[in-house]
């Protein structure tokens, strides 16, 4: 069963990668949740995953054709969800760079007692502190502690060796608690 | 300890290693792991369409530079041609551009670096130096003295003179000028250089100067009307449209014309994810016009509108720094009575 399964996948790729608009219509419906839900939590905007995951598809149909059929689909997509985010940052840094930033200090706390609201501060805390980051040193700690993936899962994502993904993975932690106004001896 | 350190394994790594191991980054990674899945609305049709349309650009790209590559060869296989320009001895990158009409592109670079003698068309042209991506496209607009130096595929650094720069890509091409590097995505521009002056005309889409501090731009950049860029503007324009007008008025340091296309996107398309950027956009340049109360009524909108989204707290933040001030109908804010 789960072997008929993998070969009406292989069908549906090999169809997509001929341009079939049935197929990538398939491959996308079935990618489409997967790939929106990484753009979230490596951007934390849900007001961009729309335009992202448009942009990443429409980049994934581009490169469709030259996929070679013994990597991980997943893992690919997960590549080029990569890169569209990380020029996403790129241009949200060069705008706030261009204007005056409205950010004063992102550690100054908001007087809003709702739960609610506490999560929309951290989540906004966090994610202006990430976008200060180095885009390697995001990328590792987006994959591992948002994605909660594991050393070799990411290492596999990000193309990289695990033992890079775990320096990454330290130094953007050191640099957070920095930027957040946290004592880094405490992640000792 | 270096990064290559770690790779080429000075230290070992634990496999079960935390990922997070602050207490007080914890909470905010938890925070982040628990977001509410996006609702998406687009759709395959959506994509496929916009893929159908990247194809055609790509493919009118590939067009145009087999066109240009026909027309060097059978410039190449014409003695007589060459006989008229050998005084344009071939040197490399520092080959002169005479004529208006030559365009450096990737063939052309190949032609430049041919290490066999004009008419001995027989031989291989190797390309040697870095090659400029075929959709990019740069020409002489006057007998320059020099030929741009090609960096890279997307990268370039213009002489003195005066040049077209036609970009049909969307990824971002660098032109370094005297007085700093430019960013092109996907756009056209004329650029005038004497000496350390630069005038750069933008005459469509994205320009943008790189490590710009502020709105100054130390060259003037302007924006004149083409065929591409009307300067009546349709009333249908898209909230992408309106975005990128805004972005090159803010890069031309027009802050006025700026603001005006933020308002018509954050009017026009209120709901839109560049509406957002757009409503902080606006908020800034209206307090840097000195227009606090109007400042004040676009971030407060913002808030209205999208009271979950990730950057509330820095919107408050600029909010209150603004103060107190009248009540907002929308954008405006209520005159005082």
């Amino acid at each position: 069963m789960a072997r008929a399964r993998e070969a009406d996948a292989i069908a549906v790729l090999i169809a997509a990668q001929r341009g079939d608009p049935a197929a990538q219509s398939a491959l996308f419906s079935a990618h489409r949740d997967d790939v929106a839900r990484q753009i979230q939590r490596m951007t934390g905007d849900a007001s961009i995953v729309d335009d992202l995951v448009q942009e990443v598809f429409i980049s994934a149909f581009s490169a469709l054709p030259g996929f070679r059929r013994d990597a991980r689909l997943d893992t690919w997509l997960y590549r080029i969800t990569v890169n569209k985010v990380r020029n996403w940052w790129d241009a949200k840094r060069r705008r706030l760079r261009r204007e005056d930033r409205v950010a004063t200090s992102p550690s100054e706390p908001v007087a809003t007692p709702e739960d609610q609201a506490t999560t929309t501060e951290h989540l906004g805390r966090l994610y202006a502190a990430l976008g200060e980051l180095p885009d390697k040193y995001r990328e590792a700690f987006t994959a591992r502690a948002i994605d909660n993936l594991s050393l070799q899962e990411a290492s596999e994502r990000l193309g990289v060796p695990v033992s890079t993904v775990s320096y990454r993975t330290r130094k953007a932690e050191e640099r957070l608690c920095t930027l957040l106004g946290l004592d880094p001896e405490e992640a000792r | 300890m270096s990064e290559h350190d770690f790779r080429v394994g000075t230290r070992s790594t634990d496999p079960g290693e935390p990922a997070v191991r602050h207490p007080g980054l914890q909470a905010l990674v938890k925070a982040a792991r628990m977001q509410q899945p996006p609702a998406v609305q687009v759709r395959a049709e959506t994509v496929l369409e916009g893929w159908q349309r990247r194809r055609a650009t790509q493919r009118r790209g590939i067009v145009a530079a087999l066109a240009m590559a026909a027309a060097l060869v059978l410039v190449v296989s014409t003695p007589e041609l060459w006989k008229d320009h050998e005084d344009h001895e071939v040197r490399g990158s520092a080959a002169p551009i005479d004529d208006p009409k030559v365009a450096v592109s990737e063939a052309e670079v190949m032609d430049t670096t041919r290490s066999t003698p004009p008419g001995e068309t027989s031989a291989p042209v190797e390309p040697r130096g870095p090659v400029l991506a075929t959709t990019i496209v740069v020409q002489a607009l006057a007998a320059n003295v020099a030929q741009p130096e090609i960096l890279g595929p997307r990268h370039l650094r213009l002489p003195e003179g005066r040049w077209s720069i036609d970009s049909q890509s969307a990824e971002p091409v660098t032109v370094e000028l005297p007085d700093g590097p430019i960013e092109v995505r996907g756009g056209a521009l004329h650029v005038k250089i004497a000496g350390h002056e630069v005038h750069v005309t933008v005459l469509r889409e994205a320009v943008d100067r790189v490590d710009l501090g502020g709105l100054e731009v130390a060259s003037p950049i302007e924006s004149v009307p083409t065929e591409s860029n009307p300067p009546a503007r349709p009333a249908s324009q898209s909230a992408a449209e309106l975005a990128r007008e805004a972005e090159q008025r803010m890069a031309a340091g027009d802050r006025q014309g700026a603001i005006r296309s933020l308002r018509r996107l954050v009017t026009k398309h209120p709901r839109s994810a560049a509406a957002q950027a757009g409503l902080i956009d606006l908020g800034r340049l209206l307090k840097a016009a000195g227009h606090e109360d109007e400042a004040r009524c676009a971030y407060a909108e913002f808030l209205e509108r999208w009271p979950g989204h990730a950057l509330t707290g820095d919107v408050l933040r600029a909010k209150r720094a603004l103060g107190d001030g009248p009540a907002c109908d929308g954008l405006a804010p209520k005159s005082a009575r």
